[in-house]
C-alpha cells in the first residue's frame, strides 16, 4: 500500500471521513482537531517509523494528505534507513 | 421523594433514580434522567450543567461517580447503562478558542455516549466525541472523536487497546458491583424523538462531528428588569464576592478587587508568602480551589488571572503565575512531586485547560495553551500548545481555532 493510501485508510478508520480531497485542510474542514492531531502523529511514528520532532508539529507538515505525504517523503529521503 | 427534591432542577427524573452524596445541577438548560440512574457523589459532588437552550439526556441505568462532570452548551446524550467514572469530564464546548480572543466562546459540538459505553476515571470526553455502543475510554484518556462500538481506547494520544479488556461480547457490559441496577434498564434514551438515536443504525445516518447552532455567546440577560435594580444586584454580588475573597484569602497579600465566588482553602506556613494580584478571580464550583505555600516558598499570581474550581496550587519551592491567565477546573500545579522540587513559572495570558498537571521545574511561556488532561513535565515555549501525556509541544496553528 502506498503512503497516500495508507494515510487515507488510517484517517477514514480513525476519524470516519473519506470524502475529502488531498489538499483539504483537516483542521478547517473539521475532520481532525488538535487532540486528533496527536493521534495522527502517534500513527506516523509507529507505522512509518519516523520520529516527529515537536518543532515539526505545524500545519505545513500535517494539515492535509498532500502535506503529510510531502513531509514523510522529506523525512524518509533524509534517513532512508528509518523508512518503515 | 428526597431524590426528586434534590433533582428539582431536572426536567425529568425516571423511577428508581437515586442520588447519594451531593449533586450540583445548574444552568438554565434541560436535564433529563432516565429510570434507575445512580448519581454517586459521596466522595465528591457530581456536576450536571446545561446552559440555557442546551440539554443533557441521561438514559436508564446510568451510573455516574463522584467528581464527574457533564457540561452541555448544546447537547450531551448519555445512553442506557453507561458508566462514567470518578473525576471524568464530558463537555460539548471548549469554552475558549485556542487562538484569537479567548473570551469568545467557540461553537459547540454534540457529544454522544451510546448504550453500555464506559468512561474511566479522569477521562476527558471532548466536543464532537461519539462513543458508540459498548466503547470503553479507559482512565486518563482524552478523546474528541468517534470510538467504534466495542472498541477500547487508552492513553493521550488515545490508542486502541488490542487485547480485549472485557471477556465475552464487548458490546454487552454488565456491572456486577451494582446488582440493583443490573438489567433493569429498557433500552431507550429519554426525550429523544424518532426512535433511539443512539442506536448505531440511526446514528450512522447523522454526519460525524455535527456542529450545532448553539449560541456562541451567552444570551443577553432577562429583558424588562429595570437597569438600576440589575446594576444594584450586580454591585451587591460583586461586593459579596470580594468580601468572601478577603475572608478565604486572609493569609495572602491581596491586590484590589480580588474575588472568590466560592470557598478557597488556603494554608500559608509562617515564612511563606502568597501575593495575589489585582482582580484575580476564584470561581466556586463542585470542589474548592486549594492553595498551600510552605515556609520559605513564595506564590505570586498576576492581575486578572482566573482560577476555576478545584485547582490545586502547592508551592514548596516557588510558583509564579503571570497576568490574565486562565486555569480551568481541576488543574494541578505542584512544584514538589515525585522526588523533585523546583519552581514553576507560568507566563502571561496562558490558558491551562481542565485537569492538566504542571510538574515541578516547568516554565510555561507567554500565550501558551496547555490542553485538557495534559501532563506537562518539560518547558512549554511561548505561543505553543502542550498536549498529551507526556506532553508534546505543537504549534497553536495546529488547532481548529
Amino acid at each position: 500500500m502506498d503512503t497516500r493510501q495508507k494515510l487515507r485508510t488510517y484517517i477514514s478508520e480513525t476519524f470516519f471521513v473519506d470524502a475529502y480531497s488531498d489538499q483539504e485542510s483537516f483542521l478547517k474542514s473539521g475532520i481532525i482537531d488538535s487532540t486528533g492531531m496527536m493521534e495522527l502523529v502517534a500513527f506516523l511514528e509507529s507505522d512509518f517509523g519516523v520520529k516527529v520532532e515537536d518543532h515539526e508539529l505545524v500545519p505545513a507538515n500535517l494539515d492535509s494528505i498532500d502535506n503529510l505525504v510531502a513531509f514523510l517523503e522529506r523525512r524518509t529521503a533524509a534517513r532512508p534507513a528509518a523508512a518503515g | 421523594m428526597l431524590t426528586r427534591l434534590r433533582l428539582w432542577r431536572c426536567a425529568r427524573v425516571g423511577a428508581g433514580t437515586r442520588v447519594r452524596g451531593r449533586v450540583h445541577v445548574h444552568g438554565g438548560g434541560r436535564i433529563e434522567l432516565g429510570a434507575n440512574v445512580l448519581l454517586d457523589g459521596r466522595t465528591l459532588p457530581i456536576e450536571l450543567h446545561a446552559a440555557r437552550g442546551a440539554a443533557i439526556e441521561i438514559g436508564d441505568g446510568v451510573v455516574i461517580e463522584g467528581g464527574a462532570s457533564i457540561e452541555a452548551q448544546a447537547r450531551v446524550v448519555v445512553g442506557p447503562g453507561v458508566r462514567i467514572g470518578p473525576y471524568a469530564k464530558v463537555m460539548d464546548n471548549q469554552f475558549h478558542p485556542v487562538r484569537g480572543n479567548r473570551h469568545e466562546r467557540p461553537a459547540s459540538s454534540e457529544v454522544w455516549i451510546d448504550e453500555g459505553a464506559f468512561v474511566g476515571e479522569r477521562a476527558i470526553v471532548l466536543p464532537g466525541a461519539h462513543l458508540e455502543r459498548g466503547a470503553r475510554v479507559l482512565a486518563g484518556t482524552v478523546i474528541s472523536r468517534r470510538v467504534q462500538a466495542g472498541v477500547t481506547v487508552s492513553g493521550y494520544p488515545a490508542k486502541p487497546v488490542k487485547a480485549p479488556v472485557a471477556l465475552g461480547d464487548p458490546n454487552v457490559v454488565s456491572w456486577p458491583s451494582w446488582p440493583t441496577l443490573a438489567s433493569a434498564a429498557p433500552a431507550t434514551t429519554p426525550g429523544t424523538p424518532a426512535g433511539n438515536p443512539s442506536s448505531p443504525a440511526n446514528r450512522a445516518a447523522a454526519p460525524v462531528h455535527t456542529p450545532t447552532s448553539a449560541p456562541a455567546v451567552r444570551p443577553p440577560g432577562r429583558k424588562g428588569r429595570p437597569g438600576a435594580w440589575r446594576a444594584l444586584a450586580h454591585r451587591l454580588v460583586r461586593t459579596f464576592v470580594i468580601l468572601q475573597a478577603r475572608f478565604y484569602l486572609r493569609r495572602c497579600r491581596l491586590g484590589r478587587g480580588v474575588g472568590a465566588s466560592g470557598p478557597v482553602e488556603v494554608k500559608v506556613d509562617p515564612g511563606g508568602r502568597a501575593e495575589i494580584g489585582d482582580r484575580v478571580t476564584f470561581v466556586g464550583g463542585m470542589t474548592p480551589t486549594r492553595i498551600e505555600v510552605a515556609a520559605g516558598a513564595a506564590l505570586t499570581v498576576g492581575g486578572e488571572t482566573l482560577f476555576n474550581y478545584g485547582t490545586v496550587i502547592d508551592a514548596r519551592a516557588g510558583i509564579s503565575i503571570g497576568r490574565r491567565c486562565m486555569f480551568a477546573s481541576f488543574v494541578r500545579l505542584a512544584d514538589s512531586a515525585g522526588g523533585k522540587t523546583a519552581p514553576i513559572v507560568v507566563g502571561n495570558d496562558v490558558w491551562v485547560a481542565h485537569g492538566a498537571v504542571i510538574e515541578p521545574g516547568v516554565t510555561i511561556g507567554d500565550g501558551a495553551v496547555v490542553a485538557a488532561g495534559t501532563v506537562v513535565s518539560k518547558d512549554v515555549p511561548a505561543g505553543s500548545m502542550a498536549i498529551g501525556n507526556p506532553a508534546r509541544q505543537m504549534s497553536l496553528a495546529l488547532s481548529r481555532g
